[in-house]
């Protein structure tokens, strides 16, 4: 499941046949072929309290063995519950668990065939490195000679041999994280879910633990079912994501898909930047968008819809005279970034934002911007994700 | 996370370091003072009257230990002595066995509810100590409770005073005076517990009860047992409960210590007693806290 190799699906055909989700579909069904099922969810839902919104509603999902699968969304969308209804922490109101085909939605999590690594590790504090590793194959009844092996091999793997006889508390806290790595990874589980490892991380930890991440899940095979609000951990490491809102799966595909692809405004606006254009349908492949007449990558169907187009599809400059939607407009904004800068446009009486790599025109001045209609997507309007200053 | 800018801070100076000990100093002071005139003193006294003589009611100022000397050549002191340690240590395990699980119980069972039956369990302690003691009169006496009640389905024809007035009482009481004390104890400590701690056991293939045995128990038995030696402390030198429950029976220690400062007006015997008392508490909390060592940190 390599990115550069995954299949090839036309878009426009695919948004003709089914305005949405059609290429994740496409591409799941392709998969489900190959893969063998480990974890399914069937129509789960999880309220909490009575009369609460759901935390999770009607869920369907089906994870691949040995896949690299993520479910990305800010807090609150249901992603950690949908977590802890697989690790048996939580048990879904309504709706099926099945791990490795087996229904295990009256399993205790000591019953079932998955590890976890805590957001905050939850290690043992009263015990060893080694004590906390062997934990679960003492729980188990392993032999303690294979036990101290299995122990050793697995502290190697996480880069930790050596600080078999510390205490959790005196470890850092990206020492205690790989920890928690091997704990989980000792007993063999079918399945590893991680609930958002790396966010008591700070970032230049967080990369690296990416990487070990990453590579491990490679050697060892494992699924593994990780949970994130962190868009770029999400697209780096999974095979597939699900991106996730107010309970709900708002889109399911490989992070290209995903990126390039939106299904919904929501997941246009929470995977990267984006425009999010509020479309009045016009003739055949055009509409209208707050003065701007603009080509559009397909027919759509519906009167109103909204479009995106991402800041990097729009081309700056001479060069976007010859592409389909061409249009002047005034810088309102120059924010610079390092290696780029993100220009706030006016085109029209709609605010853009574009990117530019080098020197770009003022703030106030006029700039010729253009986009080609393949490089818009129409999605479904589902909000948009708007991040709290605070965060 | 925002990245903040820090600079390398030199240590203190000599005399920054003079002045940081001596306002350290000043602070402490107040809590010194009180701890040297409540507590120190007022137990150097009693060292003192322990080594002097009574003399009809007066106390002769000459050292010596012929107290102690009386008290350990004397049969009733030493069966007293090894009573009062029995019945400490029984109510206070008793109440532990009590106390514990209950703590347990609220904390993992009660979810919201359970500041609310921890604050109903503790209630007896806004209680003065002579009225729930004396409740456990009227419940056991012969006019009482258990008696009427036992009276009135036929169990027994006329009101027995087998209830009252003996050891198994002094114990009862006890357990029931300290079960508040290491409920307290042991439920901060399950507390502290985080859930993660549960989940992530659990999670690697562990039952409830290993959890319980192998996460659970080694982290909060060092609470349990301070909550035990409370319970301890609080039976071994009481006097109130074997007085007014006890009997002959259900006598201890602190009822001859009162005994020998008041009635019998021999207050160097009386110290010497209640020293006996003081090193025997300290001696078994020192054996005690070898098992309330924890090297683990909860975050």
């Amino acid at each position: 499941m390599n990115r550069e190799t995954e299949p090839m699906v036309d878009p426009a055909a695919a948004l003709a046949a089914s305005p949405f989700r059609a290429a994740a579909d496409v591409e799941a069904d392709a998969m489900s072929d190959t893969h063998q099922t480990v974890v399914e969810l069937v129509s789960v839902t999880k309220i909490y309290s009575d009369g609460a919104d759901p935390a999770v509603s009607d869920l369907d999902l089906s994870v691949y063995e040995g896949e690299f699968f993520s479910l990305l969304g800010p807090s609150g969308s249901g992603k950690t519950t949908t977590l802890r209804m697989i690790a048996g922490f939580e048990r879904p109101t309504v709706g099926r668990v099945k791990l490795g085909g087996g229904d295990v939605t009256a399993r205790p999590p000591y019953k079932r065939d998955v590890s976890t690594v805590f957001q905050n590790y939850a290690l043992f504090p009263h015990m060893k490195v080694k004590d906390n590793v062997a934990y679960p194959l003492k729980m188990r009844g392993v032999p303690r000679k294979q036990v101290r092996l299995r122990v050793n091999e697995v502290l190697e793997r996480v880069a930790m041999t050596g600080f078999e006889s510390r205490l959790p508390h005196q470890l850092s806290g990206g020492q205690r994280q790989r920890v928690a790595l091997a704990r989980a990874l000792i007993s063999r589980p079918k399945i590893l879910l991680l609930d958002e490892p790396l966010g008591a991380l700070d970032l230049k930890l967080r990369e690296s633990m990416l990487l070990v991440l990453k590579h491990l899940q490679r050697e060892v095979g494992i699924t593994f079912l990780y949970v994130t609000h962190d868009q770029s951990e999400a697209l780096a490491m999974s095979d597939r994501l699900a991106v996730m809102n107010q309970g709900r799966i708002e889109q399911l595909a490989t992070p290209t898909l995903v990126y390039d692809k939106p299904a919904t405004s929501f997941v246009a606006g929470f995977i990267g930047k984006t425009n999010l254009l509020e479309c009045v349908r016009g003739s055949a492949r055009t509409a209208r968008a707050g003065g701007l007449g603009i080509q559009l990558p397909a027919d759509v169907a519906r009167e109103r819809f909204t479009l995106s187009v991402r800041p990097e599809a729009i081309t700056l400059g001479e060069a976007s005279r010859s592409l389909e939607n061409h249009y002047a407009a005034t810088v309102v904004e120059v924010l610079f970034l390092g290696h780029e800068r993100e220009l706030i446009l006016e085109v029209g009486a709609q605010r853009m934002t574009a990117r530019a790599t080098g020197p770009t025109a003022g703030v106030g001045e006029t700039v010729e911007i253009g986009w080609p209609s393949a490089a818009s997507v129409v999605v479904e309007e589902t909000g948009t994700w708007q991040q709290s200053p605070l965060e | 996370m925002a990245a903040v800018a820090t600079r390398v801070v030199e240590g203190p100076s000599f005399g920054s370091r003079v002045r940081s000990v001596a306002v350290r100093t000043v602070l402490v002071f107040p809590a010194l003072v009180w701890v040297a005139v409540l507590v120190l003193v007022p137990n150097i006294f009693l060292l003192l009257y322990s080594l002097w003589q009574n003399d009809l009611g007066t106390i002769l100022h000459h050292w010596n230990v012929e107290n102690y000397r009386t008290l350990f050549g004397s049969q009733v002191f030493q069966v007293l002595l090894r009573r009062t340690f029995l019945i400490a240590l029984a109510s206070a395990g008793i109440a532990t066995l009590i106390a514990y699980p209950l703590a347990f119980l609220v904390v993992r069972r009660f979810g919201r509810f359970k500041t609310t039956a921890a604050l109903l369990i503790l209630v007896p302690l806004w209680v003065s100590y002579l009225m729930r003691v004396f409740a456990w009169r009227i419940i056991l006496g012969e006019s009482g409770v258990l008696n009427s009640f036992l009276k009135s389905i036929g169990l027994i024809s006329k009101p027995s005073s087998a209830f009252l007035y003996s050891t198994t009482t002094v114990i009862m009481t006890l357990t029931y005076v300290a079960i508040p004390y290491v409920f307290l104890v042991s439920y901060t400590a399950l507390e502290r517990v985080p859930r993660h701690l549960y989940e992530a056991s659990g999670d690697c293939g562990a039952s409830p009860w290993r959890t319980f045995w192998s996460v659970v128990w080694p982290l909060t038995r060092p609470a349990v047992v301070v909550g035990f030696a409370i319970g301890f402390v609080l039976a071994f030198g009481d006097y109130v409960t074997p007085s007014l429950v006890g009997g002959l029976s259900g006598t201890m220690l602190g009822s001859i210590v009162l005994q020998q400062f008041g009635t019998a007006n021999d207050w160097p015997l009386g110290a010497a007693i209640a020293m006996t008392i003081l090193a025997t508490g300290l001696l078994f909390l020192a054996v005690v806290s070898f098992f309330t060592r924890l090297e683990a940190q909860i975050e």
